[in-house]
């Protein structure tokens, strides 16, 4: 959270939808946001993990954030992006519905996690609270820390 | 010589460097000297290798690597001016030196700053000196004791030719046979080792020209060069576009010219990085000598070390993975295969036993044998004991072949020895031998015979970063297999393959080999053919040392080269995946890991 701080206490964070959802995830994690290529199934790999890629030269994981956390499947589309990020040093693509915008926003509306049972609730960092949406942000870290061991 | 601390750091890294690789070339000098007895020619380059570093350190000011290195020197040059005479003791403790010089220089890389407390050794390399020169009942007064810090010894010690601002150059011209290994010195003999080094010395100008170059850097270029193979793929495919559908046009022509020599122009390229990462075995073998000594040392029995083919240039990466299999392999044939002195005598045999490890290149691949003449595996007992510990059932260990059954030592928890011992069965088994041998996907396999003695045999392939491929097909996805393992590839009907106990075998020249659909095997559920079983298959047998078996797929579509990339960021150890490509598409194609599916599925029907 720290090191977004632009400005004092400035969040700056990419926005996509899932599921009719609003996430956001750190702006300094994110390398680049393409649309959706071929995708190479890796055998016997966890069901979130839809396969792999290739970004330039390099094979790079694609995570599935829908079945990551649990939501029900839809095919690709004309706006699924995946999201390439840099994650403790290895690059990943998460397939996400659609990239909406970059978001500025202080700190100070982001409130924390409610407590729930749902299993996916421990990805979250917070939630933002604008005018008239809620704002997920990931705690990407955590979930890919996850995801590498699976 | 500046004040500047780059500069100073980069001669002090040299240093090092330097003083590594003359601890590495003279150790296994010293094993040969107490093997031959006192070889002049030996004992001068001993001594000249370690006045070098003992100069260098003292311009330095490492004065304990100085006290150290003169201590040992003392000894040697009475030694070699036969004022003394080499005995067992002696050769302890100057060996004892060298570990302590190769402590003190960890310490000077790692920075620490930590110190080790030398007075002990030197004592000990001073006594025994005295000792040596009263047991030969010359009258010389005792080494002088280094005088600790003083202008007076470094002055002494670095030579007129040293000039401060070049201290690190001249040793570097003396030894060719140094990092890059690329250079024909580095091949040579540990016999010719002697010869080489005084010819050096005697002409350094005329040394062939090395460079010290960063790993990283040649890695870098590795990289790129894949991506040029790569890209060179995809233009091959690209232009054998235009020949079909544009012949002719005379431009075309052109491409096909261009493309073809940037083809051939690739591949030099290739293997011109390639070569730049090999370097001879040596590097590893050279521990060996004094490994095999201290060993057999510390069980009583005579071993005599023989190595054929150390020149083999093999890939870094293989270098840095195979020394410890290779010392766990020998510990393990001097600790168990060799016998005692008074078994191998009551045997008939002759009382020294021998250990032969013989490097040679094989198409692809490095093979590594070690060899010993002991007593060879007990079949039996080692099956007992399996059974005992719970690895095998009964009725398994009765059905086992015996080729079968020497694999016993590789299962984790195996260890026939009774007691364990100071070397080897502390629980740490040959199994870490096998992991470690398939991490560089190769493959171990063992063969014995009773009294005569036991057989590692370990395959590598020659590097790890491109191998040739098979590329396959099932349910239109594309899978490279390493071409190395793959003994044949057939078309086969569907009424060659007979179904043993819910196994699919299939009999090739009168022998059964178990079938496995690559589709089941990589999760992919059924064989996508719903049902509707084709009339004919394509089938890759697979042979991982004596284990066989045979891969369905869907078709073959060729060999290629192809650049393995690793897998970042997934698990693939359930996937039979050992990394992936991309092809001349673009596509992303995953590689196999044949030698980790050979394991599980004989793990699952126990064959």
């Amino acid at each position: 959270m720290e090191t977004s701080t632009v400005a004092e206490n400035v969040l700056q964070l990419v926005s996509f939808t899932l599921a009719n959802e609003e996430y956001a995830v750190d702006i300094l994690n994110v390398q680049e946001i393409n649309r959706i290529t071929e995708i190479t199934k890796v055998p016997n790999a966890p069901d979130h993990v839809e396969g792999v890629v290739n970004l330039r030269g390099k094979v790079i994981p694609v995570i599935n954030l829908r079945k990551k956390f649990g939501l029900p499947e839809k095919g690709a589309g004309d706006t699924t992006r995946i999201i390439i990020m840099d994650i403790q040093g290895v690059t990943n693509g998460l397939v996400v519905d659609s990239v909406s915008e970059v978001l500025r926003i202080p700190s100070g509306i982001v409130e924390p996690p409610p407590v729930t049972a749902n299993m996916s609730s421990k990805f979250i960092k917070g939630i933002a609270k604008l005018e008239n949406r809620l704002i997920i942000l990931i705690d990407i870290d955590k979930m890919m820390g996850e995801a590498v061991q699976v | 010589m500046t004040d500047e601390i780059d500069e100073m750091e980069e001669i002090i890294i040299e240093f090092i460097a330097e003083a590594e690789e003359s601890l590495d070339k003279i150790e296994p000098l010293f094993v040969e000297l107490e093997q031959k007895g006192e070889d002049k020619d030996l004992l001068n380059d001993i001594f000249r290798s370690m006045h070098t570093i003992k100069g260098a350190a003292g311009f330095l000011g490492f004065q304990l690597i100085v006290s150290v290195a003169h201590s040992s020197e003392n000894i040697m040059k009475k030694l070699r001016d036969r004022e003394i005479s080499l005995s067992k003791e002696l050769m302890d403790v100057i060996l004892k030196s060298i570990d302590m010089l190769r402590l003190l220089l960890e310490h000077l890389k790692a920075k620490d700053g930590m110190e080790e407390d030398i007075a002990p050794l030197v004592k000990e390399l001073e006594d025994a000196l005295n000792t040596a020169i009263s047991g030969t009942g010359i009258a010389e007064e005792p080494g002088e004791p280094v005088e600790s810090g003083t202008a007076a010894t470094v002055a002494e010690n670095i030579e007129p030719r040293e000039e401060p601002e070049t201290a690190g150059i001249p040793e570097s011209a003396q030894n060719p046979d140094a990092q890059t290994g690329s250079s024909p010195a580095g091949q040579q003999e540990t016999a010719e080792v002697a010869q080489a080094a005084k010819d050096n010395a005697q002409k350094p100008k005329e040394t062939p020209q090395n460079l010290r170059v960063d790993i990283e850097r040649i890695d870098k270029v590795m990289d790129l060069a894949g991506e040029v193979v790569l890209v060179r793929n995809r233009l091959l495919n690209i232009s054998k576009y235009f020949n079909r559908n544009y012949s002719v046009d005379s431009q075309t022509e052109t491409l096909m010219e261009t493309v073809s020599f940037l083809d051939r122009v690739t591949s030099d390229l290739q293997i011109a990085v390639m070569k730049m990462r090999m370097q001879p075995i040596k590097k590893v073998l050279s521990k060996f000598p004094r490994l095999v000594r201290d060993i057999s040392a510390s069980v009583n029995k005579e071993v005599e070390l023989i190595i054929h083919g150390e020149g083999t240039e093999v890939d870094k990466s293989v270098i840095e993975h195979i020394g410890d299999p290779m010392t766990h392999i020998l510990r393990n044939s001097i600790d168990h295969g060799l016998e005692s002195t008074e078994e191998r005598i009551a045997k008939g045999k002759p009382p020294k036993g021998t250990v032969i490890i013989n490097i040679f290149q094989k198409g692809n691949q490095i093979v590594i044998e070690v060899s010993d003449d002991g007593q060879g595996i007990d079949i039996e007992k080692l099956k007992k004991k399996a059974i005992e510990k719970g690895l095998l059932t009964e009725e398994d260990a009765r059905k086992m072949s015996d080729d079968a059954a020497t694999d016993i030592i590789f299962m984790p928890g195996s260890s026939t020895k009774e007691f364990a011992t100071e070397l080897s069965g502390r629980g740490v088994g040959m199994d870490v031998v096998k992991t470690n041998i398939s991490l560089l996907n190769g493959y171990v396999e063992v063969s014995t015979e009773k009294d005569a003695g036991t057989t590692f045999k370990i395959c590598i392939p020659l590097t790890l970063a491109i191998i040739q491929a098979l590329m396959v097909e099932v349910s239109g996805a594309k899978y490279a297999i390493p071409l190395s393992p793959i003994e044949e590839t057939r078309k086969v009907s569907k009424e060659e393959i007979e179904n043993i106990t819910g196994q699919n075998v299939i009999v090739i020249r009168d022998k059964v080999c178990p079938l496995f659909e690559l589709n089941i095997l990589l999760g992919n559920g059924s064989n996508g053919n719903n049902g509707n079983e084709p009339d004919h298959k394509y089938i890759v047998v697979i042979a991982m040392g004596d284990r066989r078996f045979c891969i369905a797929v869907d078709s073959l579509l060729g060999q290629e080269e192809v650049v393995i990339k690793t897998l970042e960021g997934i698990d693939t150890t359930s996937s039979y995946v050992l990394g992936a490509t991309i092809t001349g598409d673009g596509k992303v194609v995953f590689i196999l890991d044949v030698a980790g599916m050979s394991r599980k599925l004989f793990e699952l029907i126990k064959l």
